[in-house]
C-alpha cells in the first residue's frame, strides 16, 4: 500500500465539500450600523452589515419562525442551530456606489443616571443631547456569500426572511432570482485592485447561544465572543469632506 | 471580506505600477486619546524603506504614496501593509507633517500609462527653452534609482516617456512628464522624491521643485481601446510640434504624419495582442488654426506648430483606431523631440 502523504490526509473526502450560497439584496432604505469598536453615542457606522450583524439576523428569524415549536427542546435545539449559525464563514461584496452622510442632531433621550438616583419622581427623566449618525446610502445590490455546508436550503430559507441588517428599519429586500449556489465562494477579497478597509466583527469561534442571549447570565467577552477583524471591502473613495464620503466599488 | 493567506499568491504574480495609501484626517482630541505612530516608522521594516511622497489632495482626498525604486518590490510592500491591517492596527493614528489621520485603505497602480505633474520655481527669470535640462534631470532622476535602467533609457530610439514645460510665469514652470511603461513610475519617483520641496541646477539656474506630487492622469492600453468612436478628432498642439517627412522637417500635423507617429509608438509600447495593423490613412483636416513658432535650442532653433487641427475619417475602423491613438497622444506625445517638450497634445472634443 503506497505511503499516504500528508496533504491527502489533511484533504477533506468528496462528500464534505462545501458549498456555497450566495445571496442578493435590493437596499430599500439608508443604512446605518454602528462600529463595533464605538464607545460613545455619537458614532461612525460601518459601511456595510458585517458577519455578527448578518448572523444576528439569521439567529432573529430563526427563532422567530421556528422558536415556538421548540419549546420543550429549546435548548438542545438552539445549542446545534446557533452552532452551524455561528460557524460559517462570510463574504460580502457592497454595491456599486455608496454615500456616507454625516448628521447631527438634537434630540432628548432617556437619563437612566437620573432615574436610578430618585425612583420616585413621576415623570420619566429626560435630557438633551447631540448625536452625529452616519446613514449610508446603497446604490445597486448587496451580496452576501456563505459558506453552507449541508444547511444550504435551510439558510437560503432563513436569508429570504430578512427584511433589514444592522440598526432597525434598515430595510433591505431579498431578492429571489440573486441567488446562486457554487462550489467555490462567488467573491472574494481581491487586493491587487485596491480596498477600504473596515474593522468586522463575528462571532468567536467557541461562543454560545447563552453568551449572546440578553436574557441569560452569562456575559458576552470581547476577543472571545466578539471578534473583531480587518475586513477588506473592494471599495474607492472618490470624494469626501466633513460631511460625506462617497465609494464606487472596483 | 477578510484577509486570507491566498491573496499572498496573487500579489506576487501582480504588476504594480505604485500604491497610495487613503487617509483621513482625524480632529485633535480624536487623535490624541489613542496611540499614534509616524507614518515613516510605518513599515520601517521593508528594506529599502519606503520614501513617502504626498499627492495633491482632489476632491477632499489625501493620498500619500510609500515608493520603492524598483515596483517589483510593491507585492511585497502590499503583503507587509495588509499583514499591517490584519495585526490590527488599523484603529492607530498615524502622523503626517503634524497632522493626525486614520487609515482608511489601499489604491493600487496597475495602470501603464501616467501623466505627472510638478511645479519648480526659481528666484530669476528662467530661460524660455528649458527642454534639454529637463530631459538631462529626468534621465538622472532615473539613474537614482537604477542607473543601468537610465543607460538603457538613454540608448533607446523610442523613448517611454515625455516631457512638458508650461510656463506659468517668468520664474515659475509646471513640469509634465508623462510615462508609457507601468515599471519606470517607481524609479521616477523615487528619484524625484530626494529633490521633492528641495533645490535642483537647471540651465544653471537654481529651482526649487514643489512640496507635492501630482499623478493627474493614468490608463492603460486596454482602457483606452474601449474608448467609444469618434469620426472627428480635434487635437491641440500646445507645444510646437513637427515631424520628419522624407529627411526633412515638416512642421504640419497632417493626418496621416500625426497618426503613423502615434500608431508607431502605440506598437512599440502596447501589448503584442493590441497591436493595429499598418494603416493607409484617408483622414481629412476639417478645421484649424495654427501658427508655427521656433523652439530656440542648443543645436539652434526648431521650427513646430501651435494650435488646433480637427480631423474628419469617414472610414469607420480608421475612425476607431485614430479616436485612441488622439487619447494615447495625451500620455506619448506626437512627433519629434517628445522628451525634449515638443509635440505636447491635448483633445479639445
Amino acid at each position: 500500500m503506497p505511503k499516504q502523504s500528508p496533504k491527502s490526509k489533511t484533504s477533506p473526502p468528496s462528500e464534505t465539500v462545501t458549498k456555497w450560497l450566495t445571496v442578493t439584496y435590493q437596499p430599500v432604505s439608508l443604512f446605518s450600523l454602528k462600529r463595533s469598536d464605538a464607545t460613545s453615542m455619537a458614532a461612525r457606522s460601518n459601511l456595510v452589515p458585517t458577519p455578527y450583524a448578518i448572523k444576528m439576523a439569521l439567529l432573529k428569524v430563526l427563532l422567530e419562525s421556528q422558536g415556538r415549536q421548540h419549546l420543550t427542546d429549546f435548548d438542545a435545539w438552539i445549542k446545534t442551530e446557533f452552532t452551524w449559525i455561528r460557524d460559517l464563514i462570510i463574504y460580502i461584496c457592497p454595491p456599486e456606489k455608496l454615500v456616507v452622510n454625516r448628521n447631527g442632531y438634537k434630540l432628548r433621550y432617556y437619563d437612566q443616571t437620573a432615574d436610578k438616583a430618585d425612583k420616585t419622581r413621576p415623570t420619566l427623566p429626560m435630557q438633551d443631547g447631540f448625536v452625529f449618525r452616519e446613514w449610508v446610502h446603497l446604490q445597486g445590490h448587496l451580496q452576501i456569500c456563505c459558506s453552507a455546508g449541508n444547511r444550504l436550503s435551510e439558510l437560503e430559507r432563513l436569508f429570504s426572511q430578512i427584511n433589514y441588517f444592522g440598526k432597525k428599519g434598515c430595510f433591505f429586500q431579498y431578492l429571489p432570482d440573486g441567488k446562486q449556489e457554487t462550489s467555490e465562494p462567488l467573491f472574494q477579497p481581491n487586493l491587487t485592485t485596491g480596498f477600504t478597509v473596515q474593522p468586522m466583527d463575528d462571532l468567536g469561534e467557541k461562543t454560545t447561544f447563552n453568551r449572546i442571549n440578553p436574557f441569560s447570565t452569562d456575559k458576552a467577552q470581547l476577543g472571545k465572543d466578539r471578534v473583531i477583524k480587518s475586513g477588506f471591502l473592494p471599495l474607492k473613495l472618490v470624494a469626501t469632506s466633513a460631511r460625506y464620503d462617497i465609494y464606487h466599488r472596483y | 471580506m477578510t484577509f486570507t493567506t491566498d491573496t499572498n499568491n496573487t500579489l506576487e504574480h501582480h504588476k504594480f505600477a505604485g500604491i497610495s495609501l487613503i487617509l483621513k484626517q482625524v480632529l485633535k482630541q480624536d487623535a490624541n486619546s489613542t496611540n499614534s505612530v509616524a507614518l515613516e516608522s510605518w513599515l520601517s521594516d521593508i528594506q529599502p524603506a519606503p520614501v513617502w511622497i504626498p499627492l495633491q489632495i482632489h476632491d477632499g482626498i489625501t493620498k500619500i504614496m510609500p515608493v520603492l525604486p524598483d515596483s517589483g518590490l510593491y507585492s511585497q510592500l502590499t503583503a507587509s501593509i495588509c499583514q499591517y491591517i490584519c495585526g490590527g492596527n488599523v484603529s492607530q493614528c498615524l502622523n503626517w507633517n503634524n497632522k493626525s489621520y486614520q487609515f482608511t485603505g489601499v489604491e493600487v497602480d496597475s495602470d501603464a500609462l501616467h501623466v505627472i505633474l510638478v511645479s519648480i520655481s526659481a528666484n530669476e527669470p528662467l530661460p524660455p527653452t528649458l527642454g534639454r535640462a529637463i530631459h538631462a534631470q529626468c534621465f538622472q532622476w532615473f539613474a537614482t534609482a537604477n542607473p543601468a535602467l537610465s543607460e538603457h533609457l538613454h540608448q533607446q530610439n523610442i523613448l517611454p516617456f515625455t516631457v512638458g514645460i508650461q510656463y506659468t510665469s517668468r520664474q515659475r514652470i509646471q513640469l509634465k512628464i508623462t510615462l508609457l511603461k507601468p515599471e519606470l513610475l517607481a524609479p521616477l519617483l523615487w528619484g524625484l522624491s530626494q529633490n521633492i520641496g528641495s533645490e535642483i541646477t537647471l540651465a544653471g539656474i537654481p529651482c526649487r521643485l514643489g512640496q507635492w506630487l501630482n499623478v493627474v492622469e493614468s490608463s492603460s492600453f486596454e482602457k483606452l481601446m474601449k474608448l467609444p468612436t469618434q469620426n472627428t478628432i480635434e487635437l491641440q498642439f500646445v507645444s510646437p510640434t513637427s515631424f520628419k517627412q522624407h529627411q526633412n522637417i515638416q512642421p504640419f500635423p497632417l493626418p496621416e504624419l500625426v497618426f503613423n507617429s502615434l500608431l508607431r509608438r502605440w506598437n512599440h509600447f502596447a501589448p503584442l495582442d493590441l497591436h493595429f495593423p499598418e494603416v493607409k490613412w484617408q483622414g481629412l483636416v476639417s478645421a484649424f488654426d495654427l501658427k508655427t513658432h521656433a523652439l530656440k535650442m542648443e543645436a539652434g532653433a526648431e521650427i513646430g506648430s501651435v494650435g488646433w487641427v480637427k480631423y474628419r475619417f469617414l472610414d469607420p475602423e480608421q475612425a476607431r483606431i485614430a479616436t485612441i491613438l488622439s487619447r494615447f497622444a495625451v500620455f506619448s506625445g506626437v512627433g519629434r523631440k517628445t522628451t525634449m517638450g515638443m509635440g505636447q497634445v491635448r483633445i479639445k472634443n
